[in-house]
């Protein structure tokens, strides 16, 4: 993980601050969640963004993050995903049930799916304001 | 000299000595041969790099230890080591579990065994192990048993196995008292969803007691925030139950002295309390950073007021998106409307050069036409981001400069 972290160009300072922040990815051997960024449209630069801004998306379920990813995909129709997520890194941690709760209550309110799409990709921080 | 005096020599307390000798694994053995072996121990545990102390809280634990024979040992050892565990591994794991050397090697192989049958890999189980000594000796039907309550609670396999992976000492807790830790996140009304996030994303949380836990909820109320919010903090970074006291109220001091007020530190804290996990050298490297820039401490103050998750992003992008801003004469934005600075430097590019093609100048008064969101961009211009991160790419025609500039 550490040299993968190196190739994507982290700093020793930030994969230290990483590493303390959280101290797992020292165990975590599988590549996969950087792996599935880069499936989804994430650069080198984003993805290293994503990691110096939220340690703890190394050591998620992988099934978790696919599942989300997923969903900003198929429901929610995302474009160019990896531009949300380099906004807001920390929405990879949230859980899929987590989002479609959002969802569902603009939905009751009377917006329609694609608006309630636009609200999260124009502010990805619309679950922490909340 | 005879055993319970070199014993008393050695450091045992007179009562550790007759509840050594009156064990079971030694009542059998004659003194006088237990005496020899003993001696003869001390020695081949010095020998093998163990300090007497260590060995002496290990026979406490183990006193089957001191009248095991030498190839025995040894043996046991090197199937650690076989096992790929280096010399200080080793020492630590029977620092940690002793009765690592009562079993024999064929039992502590079917252990680690029933682990790599329940779906974890070899790796994960020797790390397990090393984590948490006590694995090599904890029965199948004890690890089974913790497996079968995450499996009923409705986390999947996986799931199962991640959050045991990450936190083994979940397997030396009754399953009373995870439900216990469980019952607890659900008294303070969180939803299933939430329970299972918190207990994936903070699987130690089951080595605090409910009422430590409790302590920290409380805490956080303490320094100010409402019940509501400090819920919804643990929601957001479940990680915030691991932070002591003391780490907080750092955080928080540090904040203050940097010029932040309560105010401010609460309303930032509230939507990104991973704030309370980065470093204090991290922080004041960013705020060093926007001041080199030329921000006053009170700009940064503002712009991090209104888009915390600057103290986040790394600071190549923002980087990026200052000096872009700063390049078609909008330098003011940052200050202006901070939270611009979330919005990709790629697309604050396209839509700029999409405006530039058609003759249209972007200026101080007309900015925001870059970051409207993209449903009233496409109803106002008719174009998409697609299209024009396609047609207008960021990267690509800025190393298209470079090479020109070259």
């Amino acid at each position: 993980m550490i040299e993968m972290m190196i190739l994507l160009g982290l700093s020793n300072k930030e994969i230290k601050e990483v590493t303390r922040i959280n101290r797992l990815i020292l165990e975590e051997e599988e590549l996969r969640n950087i792996d599935i960024l880069k499936v989804f449209g994430c650069k080198d630069e984003e993805v290293k963004n994503i990691i110096v801004s939220n340690p703890y998306y190394l050591t998620r379920s992988f099934e978790d993050i696919v599942e989300l990813l997923k969903y900003f995909i198929n429901t929610l129709k995302i474009e160019s995903l990896n531009y949300m997520l380099d906004s807001n890194p920390l929405l990879l941690s949230r859980e899929k049930e987590e989002i479609e709760f959002y969802v569902n209550k603009c939905l009751s309110e009377g917006l329609k799916i694609d608006e309630v799409s636009n609200i999260i990709e124009s502010n990805p921080f619309v679950l922490e304001e909340m | 000299m005879d055993l319970k005096t070199f014993m008393k020599d050695k450091g045992y307390s007179d009562g550790e000595i007759n509840s050594i000798l009156s064990s079971y694994a030694l009542k059998s053995t004659k003194e006088s041969v237990l005496a020899v072996r003993i001696v003869r121990q001390f020695e081949l545990f010095n020998s093998l790099g163990y300090t007497d102390e260590e060995f002496i809280t290990m026979s406490k634990k183990s006193s089957a230890l001191l009248n095991f024979g030498e190839k025995y040992i040894v043996e046991k050892l090197a199937y650690l080591k076989s096992k790929g565990y280096k010399s200080n591994e080793i020492k630590e794991i029977t620092l940690d579990c002793p009765q690592v050397f009562n079993l024999s090697q064929s039992n502590l192989e079917k252990h680690l065994r029933h682990f790599e049958e329940i779906g974890y890999t070899e790796p994960q189980t020797l790390r397990m192990a090393y984590k948490n000594p006590t694995l090599f000796v904890l029965g199948g039907k004890n690890i089974d048993e913790k497996i079968k309550h995450f499996l009923e609670q409705g986390y999947s396999k996986e799931d199962a196995i991640k959050i045991t992976r990450q936190s083994p000492s979940i397997f030396n807790q009754k399953v009373t008292n995870i439900e216990k830790t469980e019952d607890f996140l659900r008294q303070m009304n969180y939803s299933e969803v939430e329970v299972k996030k918190i207990i994936k994303s903070m699987p130690e949380i089951y080595s605090f007691s409910t009422d430590t836990l409790k302590r920290k909820y409380e805490q956080l109320l303490q320094f100010g925030y409402k019940p509501q919010t400090a819920s919804k903090m643990f929601a957001t970074l479940p990680q915030l139950f691991a932070l002591t006291e003391e780490n907080i109220k750092r955080k928080i001091e540090f904040m203050k002295e940097s010029g932040y007020s309560s105010t401010q530190i609460l309303g930032m804290t509230r939507v990104l309390p991973h704030i309370f996990s980065y470093s204090e050298d991290n922080m004041r490297d960013k705020m060093n950073y926007f001041e080199d820039r030329g921000y006053s401490r009170e700009e940064v103050i503002h712009m991090t007021k209104e888009l915390p998750a600057l103290y986040c992003y790394t600071k190549d992008n923002i980087e990026r998106k200052i000096s872009f801003l700063e390049e078609i004469g909008l330098g003011q934005v940052p200050l202006d409307s901070p939270k611009q600075l979330m919005q990709s430097v790629d697309l604050t590019y396209a839509r700029y050069q999409y405006f530039k093609s058609r003759d249209i100048n972007i200026d101080e008064s007309n900015y925001r036409r870059l970051f409207i969101n993209e449903k009233q961009f496409q109803r106002d211009y008719k174009v998409g981001k697609t299209e024009l991160l396609k047609v207008f790419n960021y990267e690509r025609d800025m190393a298209s400069e470079g090479m020109k500039n070259s």
